[in-house]
């Protein structure tokens, strides 16, 4: 077998990773002969990257997965449904509404959006655990910038 | 002035005009906003919307940041809570809820001023000015079931001279601007009851036409904006001060600044000194 048919490839790995991205895929599982390599993004990934290769060449050229990256199905990202402060408790002399590890559900208040002085209360639209806060007190927002992660298996 | 004794009229006129499921009318509380508050965890998604609560005397009514609001009587103050099914679709247009509300007010106080179209102007984000000094805020809060509360707080027929100077200087009531000791207007005397029931009638259609992508709020802004022209200092929501001049405001609610690194639209901040 041709190098250029060797399923390990750079070039053709470097395709799968953009394929995976386009199209949104979290797992891709090579196998040829006595080799094999798994392609996984985001958390998982980073799993990924210790566990035994086959193909240390291959394996090499998988970018660098993010050290801090919660990412993958299960996470859940919580974004500014409008422009404005974020506040991520009720007052200031109070609790955050939520906190890395902190339950929510679909109704759950998770922070303000305070625009104009309209307090928008933010609901988690979403059930699991907060694993991540991506936004500080008091924070400028704009639509659509992430503001918490949530992890929906749990 | 008690509004009990004067209102049992304006409590029928109110519940005719249909649009108000729920009236709850109180001599004294803490805040309206927390009544409502209360009454919307308690009644959930079986709350009949809008409702009024009213007060006659507030005792810890807020404005923004936790400041008081001198609330006595001769105040009008009261707290309209709607369902989310009154909001645009859209979450993004949601915060312009306090400028519609303020929109409906001044058209409101207008009315009943001699002269009003010239001597009242809106402040942003929602107070209304009444010949250069404030007879009214609002407070918008979120409450249970995604309702809104806009606490509003009219001076209608307030005695400022019992107030700290301070609010004397800044603050005034609607009294104070009409014609004669015995405050009338078409025929019509001035109380908090009666600017209530207009200003109902003005805030469902305000809401209404918002609702449905409607910009009549808008217009009222342009022809009223209290900033546009002047000089201002503003403290961002993020702590940060900005100077410069007020271009007035954008189709969004955002208030337009041109400052020396290029024109700002401040959606979250405080105006603090115009000139």
């Amino acid at each position: 077998m041709g190098k250029s048919e060797d399923v390990f490839n750079v070039e053709r790995i470097r395709q799968l990773i953009d394929l995976m991205e386009e199209r949104g895929l979290n797992e891709v599982e090579l196998k040829q002969e006595d080799q094999h390599i798994r392609l996984v993004r985001g958390l998982a990934m980073a799993q990924a990257a210790v566990a035994p290769a086959a193909v240390p060449v291959a394996a090499a050229s998988v970018p660098e997965p993010t050290p801090q990256a919660i990412d993958g199905p299960h996470i859940k990202v919580i974004t500014a449904p409008m422009v404005g402060t974020f506040y991520d408790k009720p007052n200031p002399n109070a609790e955050p509404f939520v906190k890395i590890g902190s339950k929510v559900s679909a109704d759950t208040v998770v922070c303000i959006v305070e625009a104009m002085k309209v307090f928008n209360e933010i609901p988690a639209e979403v059930k699991g655990t907060v694993v991540e806060v991506l936004a500080g007190n008091e924070e400028a927002v704009d639509f659509g910038r992430p503001l918490f992660k949530v992890d929906t298996r749990s | 002035m008690s509004l009990p004794e004067i209102n049992a009229g304006v409590r029928q006129r109110i519940l005719k005009q249909g649009w108000i499921q729920f009236l709850d009318w109180q001599h004294e509380v803490d805040s309206t906003n927390q009544r409502a508050k209360e009454w919307l965890l308690d009644w959930a998604e079986s709350a009949s919307l809008p409702a009024l609560f009213v007060a006659d005397v507030q005792l810890a009514g807020r404005g923004r940041g936790g400041k008081v609001w001198f609330s006595p009587e001769g105040c009008l103050m009261f707290t309209l809570a709607i369902g989310r099914s009154l909001l645009p679709e859209s979450p993004q247009h949601w915060s312009q809820l306090a400028l519609v509300s303020a929109a409906a007010v001044a058209e409101c106080v207008a009315s009943w001023i001699p002269d009003g179209t010239r001597r009242v102007a809106l402040k942003w984000p929602n107070d209304t000015f009444l010949a250069g000094r404030k007879c009214s805020g609002i407070l918008v809060e979120s409450g249970a079931g995604g309702a809104r509360l806009i606490g509003i707080g009219i001076n209608v027929h307030v005695d400022f001279s019992p107030a700290p100077a301070e609010v004397r200087q800044r603050a005034t009531s609607m009294h104070e601007h009409t014609l004669s000791d015995e405050p009338r207007l078409n025929d019509r005397k001035l109380d908090p009851g009666q600017v209530l029931a207009d200003l109902l009638g003005l805030l469902q259609f305000y809401i209404g036409d918002w609702s449905s992508g409607g910009d009549a709020w808008l217009s009222v802004w342009q022809r009223r904006c209290l900033l546009s022209g002047k000089m201002l200092e503003i403290r961002c929501g993020n702590g940060q001060r900005l100077l410069g001049s007020c271009l007035g405001i954008d189709a969004q609610g955002c208030l337009m600044l041109e400052t020396q690194a290029g024109i700002a639209c401040i959606a979250s901040g405080e105006v603090l000194s115009w000139q």
